[in-house]
């Protein structure tokens, strides 16, 4: 079960950057690229700064001004589907 | 499954740097993303190699020396032979911070990168009848990594000719380029490469015509070059052209540029040159009808 302490870190494979706003991942392993919009551009940078989960949903709620509640909510959800992408894996 | 385990019996023997025997004293000199010079072939393989793709010794650009090519024996016990009805070869890579490893069905090889640019090919085919598939599944990784030194890019890309400028139209596998390229053939356009197009001289961009293609293009090496008309990203569906956004054209070219693509220690070359490219050009997606009719949209505002 995630929880708000669990912790993402981009996959070793994958390389991120954001482009007029969107996010470009490329996963080179497979060499297949991925554009993601403004909200998941913003997950990954974070992500990629040691941000824990709790910490970016906090940032994001911020950023975009939404309810804590329900961002928290799409966060984990978007979180497991980067997840099962392989983009993301779990900090051990 | 780890790099080369399922060619070799051995991929932990793999050579760290060229050695062995050569094959022969033949040498053979092609330039396609600069000049390169194989050396120790026999003469069956010569003969092979140069029935593909020419020998360019006279069109041998002086601006730089040639990258050195050893090809080597090896002997067939090392590999695994296995059944390949109905199997494509695909290539293993090894991605280290000075060089690359490649392990494929019947030869290896290694592109030394640093300090500077050369490579050795290892087979166990005298120059029989695959010596021409495997020269050429070599050569595509070794040009891949030329254009990247030299600043350009390979693509795996329809190239057509349209009013003597080159359109690229790439995308991935089943996207539609073969077919794109059969309706250009019918309607009496010029295929550069139905499969890989080079662009060079990201200044002025311009297309080189190459000789790695599948059904259309397949020519011997020459020094025919196109000023780069357009860059497409291809969709089959009714004929439409319109804008890409920054991120998609840069994602999606990424992912069409071979070999390099995967490779974390050339990632970011790849991705100025890329960027580079997008400075100049703006790709589209464009989407075409099997029915026709598309080729107004190449010159059309989206």
């Amino acid at each position: 079960m995630d929880t708000n302490t669990t912790q993402y870190k981009t996959c070793a494979d994958v390389r991120f950057r954001v482009i007029a706003g969107e996010g470009v991942i490329i996963r080179q392993e497979i060499g297949e690229a991925l554009v993601v919009n403004e909200v998941g551009a913003s997950i990954l940078k974070l992500l990629n700064e040691g941000v824990s989960t709790s910490k970016l949903i906090e940032r994001i709620a911020q950023e975009f001004d939404v309810e804590e509640e329900r961002l928290t909510l799409d966060v984990h959800r978007y979180l497991s589907e980067l997840e099962s992408a392989n983009v993301v894996e779990k900090v051990a | 499954m780890s790099f080369g385990e399922r060619f070799l019996h051995y991929p932990d023997l793999f050579p760290a740097r060229p050695a062995g025997e050569p094959w022969g004293e033949q040498t053979l000199s092609l330039n396609i993303a600069g000049p390169a010079c194989f050396k120790g072939l026999n003469a069956n393989q010569l003969e092979a190699a140069r029935n593909r793709f020419g020998d360019s010794d006279s069109e041998i650009a002086a601006d730089q020396p040639p990258v050195n090519v050893n090809v080597m024996q090896m002997e067939e016990e090392e590999y695994i032979l296995f059944d390949r009805t109905g199997w494509e070869q695909s290539l293993d890579l090894d991605f280290l911070p000075d060089k690359v490893r490649i392990a494929a069905y019947n030869f290896i090889g290694l592109i030394q990168l640093q300090p500077k640019l050369e490579a050795t090919l290892w087979t166990c085919d005298a120059g029989d009848e695959e010596f021409p598939s495997i020269f050429e599944n070599f050569y595509r990784v070794l040009v891949a990594y030329q254009a990247l030194e030299r600043g350009g890019i390979l693509l795996h890309s329809a190239g057509i000719l349209l009013d003597g400028k080159a359109q690229i139209c790439y995308g991935h596998s089943g996207a539609g380029k073969s077919t794109l390229t059969r309706l250009a053939v019918q309607s009496g356009h010029e295929i550069l490469s139905d499969d890989l197009n080079l662009i060079v001289d990201l200044d002025e961009p311009q297309v080189r015509r190459i000789p790695f293609a599948g059904d259309f293009g397949r020519v011997p090496v020459g020094a025919e070059i196109h000023p780069l008309g357009g860059v497409f990203r291809l969709k089959q569906g009714e004929n439409n052209r319109e804008q890409l956004s920054p991120a998609v054209a840069f994602s999606s070219l990424i992912a069409s540029s071979p070999f390099v693509n995967r490779d974390p220690y050339r990632y970011e070359r790849v991705a100025e040159i890329t960027e580079k490219l997008l400075s100049k050009f703006s790709p589209s997606q464009l989407t075409f009808s099997k029915q026709g009719g598309c080729w107004d949209l190449f010159s059309s505002n989206p």
